[in-house]
């Protein structure tokens, strides 16, 4: 990919320092071209579900996303492997996995999980609600296609670049380093397989490549404007991590009665598991 | 609004990581022998080795074409585009693959065209690398499920029946006896082969024992014919027909690797306030199992645990997390792992209701992998001892299993990895802090010197003012390797 910084290849007559095209007006006309903000803004809740392979390792899965007003929780249950789930409320996002359990999420996390469930698509229609600045950084050429990568930046300074069809304006993919408790992983969404759907443009078909695995995910259901579960969107509390105070859980949430009675019922659980075979120790 | 279902994927990584070597079996049965596992002794300066990540493949020079010349190109594409070592080991890749690429031609069928594959992989001298032929059927013309119940380990330079029984079935071959022959066949040849390829006594041990398993194997209710030394009969041979029975434990599959026997058990050591802990693969859906057995020990009223992980070899990396949180009162980082792009942490998050008494990790030549990350990385964080009869396999390199379009199976490094400390598992392996001396006469009479040297350790660790404190790093004083 040949980086071509070319001023006058802009369709929008506005252009940064750097001559390349404004990226306000480009993420304006994305929006435009996704079916515009007014459909956007009359979306009230959605519901999707989501195929998730992950080719040749074999690992399959559906994801079920359940979104209202910016609160949302998405589960998704992958065999060998187990329920891999998120959810947001108030604007408190949590995340509940095998390996690191229910926490809240917090920081770069927390940022990351508000906008990749944003109501609104690879982020261009409510970029200012989750991002203080956007730039055009580039004007690449793309399999013959002119791209503009708009890179975002969050409040702690998060990078995402969003990159756009100059001809369709229609996002193409972004880029940015996942966070999580076990590092920051490079990774790139490619958006494909747009649809209309109530009025909105959707990539039915999105592929996430991390460079050492690639995920596609295939749209199989999408409801818009639907009743949704409120209490689906709430952190669980019923687990002993949810209230174990200090890094994992917001302080707020902690209180010591529920705290106790939390752990009582998580150790009363992990005893009742499936017991593991009580046998002479030994390999002789 | 949909990027979510991947998303969370990005940040799970470590799900996807195989981090297992020997006992790991690919889809298809048996399961491959592990790739020979040799520290490299002499690295060149890595500034004075090519990096193959740029590498223009459609510059190189087309392979003769035979039927396994796509696999072939595939695996070795991967290995350049995956490994976590641009430079491969300073190895000329390109030269290679021209090298082995024409060894096809000379192939006969598809085993010997496999072994080439595998040869090639073997040049990179580390673990996890492997290559099946679809269906795995080249291996072994005694694959299946099914094994005989017996468990088999080198003890004093011998192939010693350490388990008699597997699932509940006794396999008729006692505790002590000396292996010698499985279907007419000597297993001297299998250990002289393996010692033709193998750099270090240790590695001996480990691909011995994973090549009898193999060799043990068969379909459900066929029979190996066991010839061994009976220790009963003054070590008369004996000859025994034994029935392969399926291996007892959960099934789990994960992607490519199917039907996983997972067992997990525990037990109070009589008489003892002290726990014994023992799981035979490391899967995230053994984690409740681990957990329950954990609850009920302490509900017991343990004071002290000892951790099994003798012939373990493995599995999903990303278990050691939830597993260490069950002993860890504070955060601390299990270890690093190195890819090509990015670098990740097994980071611990601190569980403030954890188990807090001494532990005792337990190793033999059959812990591998996420086993000997699990070990090394809690004895980094002084949170346990490292208690066995000689260092651990040696093998622990996050790895992918992956499907090729021909429907082999490919397993590949890539990651490297090291301790909070520094230390390197893969070559060496995690040497115990107490080495305790085995012998074939302890298996004869039932004992268990290893298990009872870390109760005993434990046991005195609950005397006033005794303290188990682990070393900051290797041997304790006046331990050494045997």
């Amino acid at each position: 990919m040949a980086k071509v910084a070319e001023k006058s290849a802009a369709a929008s007559p506005a252009v940064n320092e750097a001559g390349l095209p404004d990226a306000a007006q480009l993420l304006a006309a994305s929006v435009d071209a996704m079916g515009g903000a007014a459909k956007f803004d009359a979306l009230t809740s959605y519901y999707s579900e989501v195929q998730v392979t992950m080719g040749g390792l074999g690992l399959t899965g559906v994801a079920k996303t359940w979104w209202r007003g910016g609160d949302y929780y998405s589960e998704m249950e992958m065999p060998g492997v187990g329920m891999i789930r998120t959810g947001s409320l108030d604007g408190k996002p949590w995340s509940d996995d095998p390996i690191n359990g229910v926490r809240a999420l917090d920081g770069k996390e927390a940022e990351q999980a508000a906008w990749s469930m944003a109501m609104t698509l690879c982020l261009a229609p409510e970029w200012k609600r989750h991002f203080k600045a956007a730039e055009t950084t580039a004007v690449t050429q793309i399999e013959g296609k002119q791209i503009a990568e708009v890179t975002l930046t969050s409040a702690l300074g998060d990078r995402v670049v969003l990159r756009l069809d100059v001809a369709s304006k229609l996002p193409v993919s972004h880029s940015f380093t996942q966070a999580s408790p076990l590092g920051d992983t490079p990774a790139t969404i490619y958006f494909k397989d747009f649809r209309v759907v109530e009025g909105m443009n959707i990539p039915f078909q999105q592929v996430m490549d991390t460079t050492l695995t690639k995920a596609v995910t295939t749209m199989t259901r999408f409801e818009v404007n639907g009743p949704t579960d409120a209490a689906k969107f709430a952190m669980p509390g019923t687990g002993v991590d949810t209230v174990t105070p200090g890094k994992l859980v917001d302080g707020a949430k902690i209180d010591p009665e529920k705290a106790a009675a939390a752990q009582a019922a998580a150790a009363e659980k992990a005893a009742k598991a499936e017991p593991s075979t009580k046998r002479k120790p030994g390999k002789g | 609004m949909r990027t979510r279902g991947a998303l969370g994927l990005a940040s799970l990584t470590p799900l996807v990581l195989w981090v297992a070597c020997g006992g790991a079996p690919p889809a298809a049965e048996p399961a491959p022998a592990p790739a020979p596992v040799t520290p490299i002794a002499v690295v060149p300066p890595k500034a004075a080795c090519p990096s193959w990540a740029g590498l223009d493949v459609k510059s190189l020079p087309p392979l003769p074409v035979t039927s396994y010349t796509a696999t072939f190109e595939q695996v070795w594409r991967i290995v350049q585009e995956k490994h976590f070592d641009p430079t491969l080991g300073c190895q000329d890749w390109p030269a290679l693959r021209l090298e082995f690429g024409g060894r096809l031609v000379d192939a006969k069928d598809p085993a010997e065209a496999y072994a080439t594959m595998n040869a090639l992989l073997a040049t990179l001298k580390q673990s996890h690398f492997k290559v099946v032929a679809p269906g795995g059927a080249v291996e072994s013309e005694a694959s299946g499920p099914a094994r005989a119940p017996v468990h088999v380990r080198m003890i004093e330079g011998q192939l010693v029946v350490v388990d008699a029984a597997l699932g509940g079935v006794d396999s008729g071959v006692p505790c002590g006896a000396v292996l010698v022959a499985i279907d007419g066949k000597p297993v001297a040849e299998i250990v002289r082969k393996i010692e033709a390829t193998a750099l270090r006594p240790d590695e001996v041990a480990f691909q011995a024992m994973w090549a009898v398993e193999a060799a043990l194997r068969g379909a459900p209710g066929a029979t190996r014919s066991l010839r061994f030394l009976d220790p009963r009969k003054k070590d008369r041979e004996v000859t025994r027909e034994v029935t392969c029975v399926i291996p007892d434990g959960e099934m789990v599959t994960i992607g490519n690797l199917r039907d996983i026997p997972t067992t997990v058990t525990h037990t109070m050591i009589p008489g003892t306030k002290i726990g014994h802990l023992a799981f035979n693969y490391w899967m995230l859906p053994m984690v409740e199992r681990v957990r329950g057995a954990m609850a009920d020990l302490r509900a017991q009223g343990m004071t002290g645990l000892v951790l099994d992980l003798r012939g373990n070899p493995g599995g999903v990396g990303a278990m050691s997390i939830p597993v260490a949180r069950l002993l860890l009162t504070k955060p601390g980082s299990l270890g690093k792992l190195q890819f090509r792009d990015f670098a990740q942490e097994f980071n611990v998050a601190a569980d403030p209701a954890a188990f807090t008494g001494p532990v005792i990790v337990l190793v033999d030549e059959g812990t591998a992998s996420t086993s000997e990350i699990f070990a090394a990385g809690l004895r980094d964080l002084e949170r346990a001892r490292v208690f066995g009869s000689r260092p651990s396999a040696g093998a622990a390199l996050p790895s992918l299993v992956e499907a090729l379009e021909s429907g082999a199976l490919l397993q590949y490094v890539v990651g490297d990895y090291h301790s909070s400390r520094g230390a390197a598992a893969e070559g060496d392996g995690v040497r115990p802090d107490v080495l305790v001396p085995e012998t074939r006469a302890d298996f004869i009479a039932g004992r268990d010197p290893v298990l009872e040297a870390a109760v005993k350790a434990l046991a005195a660790s609950e005397q006033p003012d005794a303290v188990l404190q682990p070393p900051a790093s290797g041997p304790a004083p006046g331990e050494g390797r045997p």
